[in-house]
């Protein structure tokens, strides 16, 4: 997978938190759970991608916290913004469609670029009563996205036998039967790999290797 | 002592045909080898009541029993392991020394010399360096099934590469053009060299050994040279069986 080449930020996801409604007494659940990332041993995080898989998530808003530009030389102070507003993660919250696909945003489902941040904030609204518990899994943050490369076909698959090859190989001479030949080189191949496959594994303890012994195996007794 | 005799000989007159046949143990006998047929599916029966009936005589040695059982049906038949498993149950009555019986090294060669009976001396020897066990040594089922099978498929892939000759011998001479041997010989090679735990290697081999790369394969070689060097049916078998044996682990 492309995500292996670039290794993914350190961060800290702090537990989910659900949102009820009401007293403490007649409180009932909102159908939204909110968690906050944040990223302790990293100055001025910058976040190109995320990635996750769904756990019925209806939809998904991000919000971020981070320090707008220095200005003559004092800090800036910390603002909220929507990064992301209510992405529709399951098409139809009833249904299963989407419960469990894995997702990658990157800039451009992004309101504006994820730089100088402080926490992220992720906020999960499933508004169907159907699902005992909603979450996203295995969450990973990369500095920049993740090109995946496309593996090209392999070359036997690519490469295409035309009608015109196989009426010049009955020109040349002096050669058998191709489809005979490669039928019997094929299943000699298919024997010796089979054998390979079962040979044993099953040490005898032997001392010797190649008819001699190991002079540290030898002892003055 | 006549009384008595006269006794036995009226029992016997009265029984049945079906006291009979148990008393002799031959109905045990005759079940054991239409279940053996059944799960073997020898492609002619007759050979196989046969070889069958002369392994059961008590006279003939172990090793011609072990062989019969293993040599009942083909080794990619599913019945083969458990056959295996009974000529090593077999090979066990063999006495080590005293009381001590096992299957060591002496008996395990024997067996695997006599499965290789039809194959030409000089692979065996070569083979036998590799698979063989000492003397002494005990051989657990393990090592002793990976070197029946090794055996047994070692004879099919003789054969085979004895059709592969006949269809390279052109002319029908006896002896084919070398050139066109090696190529060949070196196409199978490189396949068999790759080893890397990879799905991928499968369809590789297969189109690396499909009618299209061996004819660019060939044409090159045949174009570049016309000598005329031959090459025989033991000196190509013997080449084949090389690349064969490169697969065979040495026991350790």
């Amino acid at each position: 997978m492309a995500s292996m080449q670039e290794k993914s930020i350190l961060c800290s996801i702090k537990p989910t938190v659900s949102l009820l409604v009401g007293d403490h007494k007649h409180d009932f659940f909102s159908g939204c759970k909110m968690f906050d990332v944040t990223f302790p041993n990293i100055i001025n995080p910058e976040i190109g991608e995320i990635c996750f898989q769904n756990f019925y998530v209806a939809q998904l808003t991000i919000r971020a916290k981070f320090r707008s530009a220095d200005l003559n030389g004092q800090t800036g102070t910390l603002k909220w913004r929507t990064c992301v507003r209510k992405m529709q993660l399951m098409p139809n919250a009833h249904t299963e469609d989407g419960s469990h696909d894995y997702f990658t945003l990157n800039r451009k489902h992004f309101n504006f670029d994820i730089v100088n941040l402080s926490t992220l904030r992720f906020i999960l609204h499933q508004p169907s009563p159907v699902w005992k518990d909603f979450k996203l899994e295995d969450i990973r943050f990369y500095r920049s996205p993740q090109v995946s490369k496309s593996t090209g076909l392999p070359y036997w698959l690519t490469e295409e036998q035309t009608e015109e090859k196989a009426k010049d190989k009955q020109k040349l001479q002096g050669l058998p039967d191709l489809d005979m030949l490669s039928a019997n080189l094929q299943a000699l191949w298919s024997m010796a790999e089979e054998v390979s496959d079962n040979q044993s594994t099953v040490p005898l303890g032997r001392y010797e290797v190649d008819g001699c012994y190991d002079i540290n195996l030898l002892s003055y007794t | 002592m006549a009384d008595k005799r006269k006794v036995v000989s009226e029992e016997k007159s009265q029984e049945t045909d079906r006291q009979f046949l148990e008393r002799v143990n031959v109905k045990f006998l005759m079940q054991d080898v239409m279940g053996k047929i059944i799960a073997n599916r020898p492609d002619d029966p007759m050979v196989f009541l046969a070889d069958y009936f002369e392994a059961y005589d008590e006279q003939s040695g172990l090793i011609q029993k072990a062989l019969q059982t293993i040599q009942m049906t083909h080794h990619s038949r599913p019945v083969f392991e458990s056959n295996v498993s009974r000529a090593y149950n077999i090979l066990n009555k063999h006495k080590v020394y005293k009381r001590v019986k096992g299957v060591n090294g002496v008996i395990y060669n024997e067996l695997l010399q006599a499965l290789c009976r039809e194959i030409e001396s000089s692979i065996v020897s070569k083979l036998m360096n590799k698979i063989e066990c000492c003397d002494y040594e005990a051989v657990p089922y393990d090592v002793f099934r990976s070197g029946v099978f090794t055996c047994c498929v070692l004879q099919d892939y003789c054969k085979l590469t004895e059709n592969l000759f006949q269809s390279l011998d052109l002319d029908k001479t006896g002896k084919a053009d070398k050139i066109l041997c090696d190529t060949v010989l070196q196409q199978l090679n490189t396949v068999l060299k790759n080893t890397k735990p990879d799905s991928n290697r499968i369809f590789q081999a297969s189109h690396k050994l499909g009618p299209d790369i061996l004819y660019h394969s060939l044409e090159r070689a045949m174009t570049n040279n016309k000598g005329q060097t031959m090459i025989t049916l033991e000196q190509f078998i013997s080449d084949v069986c090389d690349s064969f044996l490169l697969k065979v682990k040495p026991l350790r």
